[in-house]
């Protein structure tokens, strides 16, 4: 009802982001009105139990792949290992990833009647959207070979059928 | 029912990853982006001695435009004349290079001086890395964004218990993640917007690279003049623009149109073109291009508010990543829901900090950033108000400073204090230095709302300062945190 306030009293294109809007607004609102107010603690007192120096590798990491490992703060090379994990992550995140939705939104909206201009819009919307989408799934699936051989296949068909 | 508890913890950990990678650029973004909002306003603000316009002799203009042209010195491809709106009170004639305000009887008055909000843009757009290398990093952020709404809603296995729940009195960690859950969920169809639109302006470029190798045998100007419109062919022309009659012709064309500029494109060549920009309300799309010939023979629109779908969609997506598409209330609807977004990133990086259970350089460091960067904005807005040296340097080195007493501080709650402290001095001081310069241009239109938005602000962080000020004491190394 309120999407449909909004189209009428400010046209269809402005009426649906205030129809967003009004949704976050209202449901703020709503919260703030149900909230439990008062005296907060502990903001820092967990964390100041241990005081340490850090290194980016020891605070998080790679999803499906455990840090409880006693040994390896103490390896030699498992700080490499670690920087390559992540970097071996960053690059399927971003090179690959990124590549694939590229192409395959091209590929995908070619085998649409549409006109070129049409067909580019939906290219626009709809590539950062798989992008995030694979991003997720990389981060998300044990299997962390799997996701980027799959992604590096998709890079490889889409290529080739588009070039 | 739940989402399985592998799932949970697998969406969590992608989320945090994310978040650890891209946290603090996402939030530097995010904050400039807020604050680009109103960057008309910001432009005027730190420009308040510009010729505000509330008659504008258009023929004077026109004058001076087509003198400039036939002088011959500094024109350049393309020239401007930007028209008077209620946005931008003011008119100018630019090229390429450099910009002037017209005066109200039409001559050419001061030089355009718009250092900090053209920083502040720079660094929205590319994070101040050389333009293709940082419109493209950026871009990519609006893929992450995408990839945290995703991982997010996946990573909330109680996203219906907890729609309305709002913590915040007891535990710290328990407020920050109500509060972070609350502001993103209920707004991720905001998010999602800005995350979409702002991904299109760095991946247009690949994008159209791949498309010009697929369809168009790598004819990448092709792919352009599909998606711009193609340049009409033209006869040699010469003599004066005539910017009237083709805003004259507008006005019968589409009268509730408002032309916003005037560019001459290829003003240096025998086959110039002359293009006119004008707003149709109640349309997101950027605006109308209407061509006409140098004489005012009108050519045609191209396309943007009345042509293909997709040509109105691509031309829709600037207004609709900065929020300026219906004057005050879009502007006030995007600075809220941009304000939420800067907040979620500040609070999911505290969320990941606090899980850690210990407190080492990082949390200094997020401190730093947090609270460092909206502080390297108004010193480099400072600075602006003085000249154009040192607006970029200003910014960096001083969140580097603030970054580097959050780090010597060794203690987040004292960083923060101080640091919110700084910047609500700072944005007094600000607004005490526009005064200064500007005398009483400061004291109306568009600088005074941004003084009083900078007032506002610096109040109300004085008052957080103040508050966190009174909190207790963090326990101490070692003690139990019970």
């Amino acid at each position: 009802m309120a999407t449909g306030l909004a189209v009428y009293a400010a046209g269809a294109e402005f009426g649906l982001i205030y129809a967003c809007a009004c949704l976050a607004f209202a449901a703020w609102a709503w919260a703030a009105r149900e909230a439990q107010w008062g005296r907060r603690y502990g903001r820092n007192a967990p964390r100041r139990v241990e005081r340490r120096s850090a290194t980016a590798t020891s605070q998080v990491q790679p999803p499906g792949e455990s840090g409880d490992d006693p040994d390896s703060a103490s390896a030699p090379t498992a700080g490499l290992i670690a920087v390559g994990r992540h970097l071996g992550l960053f690059l399927t995140l971003f090179v690959l990833a990124g590549t694939a939705s590229i192409l395959i939104t091209i590929l995908a909206t070619q085998t649409l009647d549409w006109a070129f201009i049409n067909r580019m819009a939906l290219v626009t919307l709809l590539m950062p959207t798989l992008w995030g989408g694979l991003m997720f799934w990389t981060l998300y699936d044990f299997r962390r070979a799997w996701p980027t051989l799959v992604i590096l296949w998709l890079v490889g068909a889409a290529g080739l059928f588009l070039v | 029912m739940g989402l399985p508890a592998q799932t949970v913890k697998q969406a969590l950990a992608g989320h945090s990853w994310l978040g650890v990678a891209f946290g603090a650029l996402i939030y530097i973004v995010c904050l400039s982006g807020t604050l680009l909002v109103l960057h008309a306003e910001l432009e005027h603000w730190e420009q308040a001695d510009a010729p505000v316009l509330t008659q504008f002799d258009l023929a004077a203009a026109e004058s001076t435009f087509n003198e400039f042209l036939a002088r011959g010195d500094g024109v350049t491809p393309h020239m401007y004349l930007v028209l008077p709106t209620d946005e931008t009170p003011y008119a100018r004639l630019a090229t390429e290079n450099a910009s002037w305000f017209f005066e109200a009887d039409g001559t050419l008055g001061i030089a355009e001086h718009n250092h900090f909000s053209e920083t502040l843009l720079d660094l929205h757009l590319y994070l101040h890395l050389p333009k293709a290398w940082g419109m493209l990093l950026v871009s990519a952020l609006g893929a992450v964004l995408v990839g945290f709404i995703i991982s997010g809603f996946l990573a909330h296995p109680g996203i219906l218990r907890d729609a309305f729940r709002l913590r915040q009195r007891g535990s710290e960690q328990l407020a920050q993640t109500d509060l972070h859950n609350r502001l993103s969920v209920w707004a991720a169809p905001f998010h999602l917007t800005i995350a979409i639109t702002g991904a299109y302006f760095g991946l247009a470029l690949p994008v159209l690279a791949v498309v010009a190798e697929a369809e168009f045998d790598g004819d990448r100007m092709g792919v352009v003049s599909e998606v711009f419109g193609a340049e009409p062919e033209l006869a040699p022309r010469s003599g004066p623009v005539a910017i009237g009659a083709a805003l004259a012709r507008i006005g019968e064309l589409a009268p509730d149109a408002t032309p916003f500029s005037v560019i001459v494109h290829d003003a240096d060549s025998p086959t110039p073109l002359l293009e006119i920009f004008a707003r149709h309300p109640g349309r997101l799309t950027w605006g109308e291009a209407y061509r006409f010939e140098i004489d005012g023979t009108y050519i045609g629109p191209v396309g943007w508010a009345g042509g293909e779908t997709g040509q109105q969609i691509l031309y829709s997506i600037y207004r609709l990543h900065f929020g300026t598409f219906d004057g005050a209330l879009s502007k006030l609807v995007y600075l809220l829901l941009g304000f939420a977004l800067t907040v979620v990133a500040a609070s999911g990086g505290e969320i990941w900090l606090a899980k850690r259970r210990r407190q080492d350089g990082l949390d200094d460091l997020w401190t730093g950033i947090v609270w460092g960067t909206p502080i390297a904005i108004v010193v480099s807005a400072g600075i602006g108000l003085v000249g154009a040296n040192g607006v970029l340097g200003g910014f960096w080195l001083s969140l580097a400073s603030a970054c580097a007493l959050a780090l010597a501080l060794r203690d987040t709650a004292r960083a923060r204090a101080l640091l919110q402290r700084t910047l609500a001095l700072f944005l007094f001081a600000l607004v005490a230095a526009h005064v200064a310069v500007y005398g009483a241009d400061a004291a109306r239109g568009h600088p005074l709302l941004v003084n009083a938005l900078a007032c506002l602000a610096a109040a109300t962080l004085g008052a957080l300062a103040l508050r966190s000020g009174h909190r207790p004491a963090a326990v101490q190394v070692g003690q139990s945190a019970g």
